[in-house]
């Protein structure tokens, strides 16, 4: 019941959040001497509805920034305001894949692109699969995003992605049920399996090895080495 | 509604909240009636006798706490009083006590804590108190 209840109110949720975020982006450019408690207030009230439906990192989010708004509004900071923009922006990312995710999981794979082009994100942080797949497209690679084992499962074999990047610590996923899932999925198709993690190197080479994944990209290294290791993956 | 269904106030600024809240706690046989606002608040308090009332805290209008405190104090009202918001928890516990109610539940915790921290209050819905 409470699974079907968040799937039918998500839509609802994307489109409340992202006119909240729109507000605060203009209650910070604005000059109204209520804007930084008006601000305050939109961020409560959002991390409040994406608490309730287990958004946790956009609830997370939201909260931080209502810390900062609530700063603001009383010393008006210029590094409060700074900090306040980049939470904005960063929640509405996560809104905005959500929102693809969303519309992604009702619509049928394209099926003109070519397999070779396309990428799936494992990843439990709508921010961080958000900005993979963003990046993604704009190097020409469609790519689409999953943080459980059903969705990675049916987007392996509905999506048909080339390459697979794993982020490791997605809460309630086996990395090892998670490789072995995508390899049966893919089958008989090929499929690498890259892991994505923030962990010191040496522990990432000797989880690929032990996963029997394909290789790995330090997430400290950034999304550019990251899009730039999946095109010579892709081009290879 | 029957004679034994259980009836929780629920007031918040959100419609996203309540409507989410309310069809989740009344798919667990629960009766929810909502207020948006104090004027809806009056109207539906006196649709009494209610089991459980839970009060968001940052409202346009007036904060949840106050309100608690003047059903709890001056409107007599004995039945639990919770608290329900996304603030820290220790700012909740503050104000919850302050306003000399039953509690808190945090917005964070999600829809299925919300659901069983109602049926750990005043029991599963179709038990009559």
């Amino acid at each position: 019941v409470i699974e079907d209840l968040r799937a039918r109110y998500l839509p609802r949720f994307i489109t409340t959040a992202q006119e909240r975020i729109r507000r605060g982006l203009e209650l910070l450019a604005g000059t109204d001497a209520d804007r930084g408690s008006r601000l305050a207030g939109e961020l409560h009230t959002l991390a409040g509805e994406a608490g309730l439906l287990g958004l946790t990192e956009i609830a997370e989010h939201a909260r931080s920034g209502e810390r900062l708004a609530k700063d603001w509004s009383t010393g008006d900071s210029p590094s409060a305001m700074t900090s306040l923009a980049r939470v904005l922006r960063a929640l509405s990312r996560g809104v905005d894949h959500l929102a693809k995710t969303a519309a992604q999981a009702t619509a049928p794979a394209s099926r003109s692109a070519g397999a070779a082009d396309r990428v799936l994100v494992v990843d439990d942080s709508p921010i961080i699969a958000g900005q993979l797949c963003e990046s993604l497209a704009d190097a020409g690679i469609e790519a689409r995003s999953a943080d459980n084992l059903a969705a990675i499962v049916s987007l392996v074999r509905d999506f048909r992605p080339r390459l697979v990047l794993a982020d490791l610590n997605v809460p309630g996923l086996s990395a090892d049920a998670m490789c072995s899932e995508i390899r049966a999925a893919a089958h008989p198709a090929a499929i690498s399996i890259f892991i994505i993690s923030g962990a010191p190197e040496a522990e990432l080479e000797a989880r690929t090895n032990s996963l029997g994944a394909d290789g790995y990209v330090a997430k400290a290294s950034g999304v550019s080495a990251i899009i730039d290791r999946v095109k010579r993956e892709l081009r290879a | 509604m029957t004679s034994t269904e259980k009836r929780i106030l629920l007031m918040d600024d959100s419609d996203l909240f309540l409507q989410v809240s309310q069809e989740a706690l009344e798919s667990a046989g629960y009766h929810v009636l909502v207020a948006r606002d104090l004027a809806e608040l009056e109207t539906k308090q006196d649709d009494a006798p209610l089991d459980l009332v839970l009060m968001d805290v940052q409202m346009p209008e007036a904060f949840g706490d106050d309100i608690a405190m003047v059903l709890r104090g001056s409107r007599g009202v004995k039945v639990p009083i919770y608290l329900l918001s996304s603030l820290d928890e220790h700012e909740l516990a503050d104000r919850a006590a302050e306003a000399e109610i039953d509690g808190f539940i945090s917005k964070h915790e999600g829809v299925e804590e919300l659901v069983r921290r109602v049926n750990e209050i005043i029991g599963p819905a179709g038990d009559a108190a």
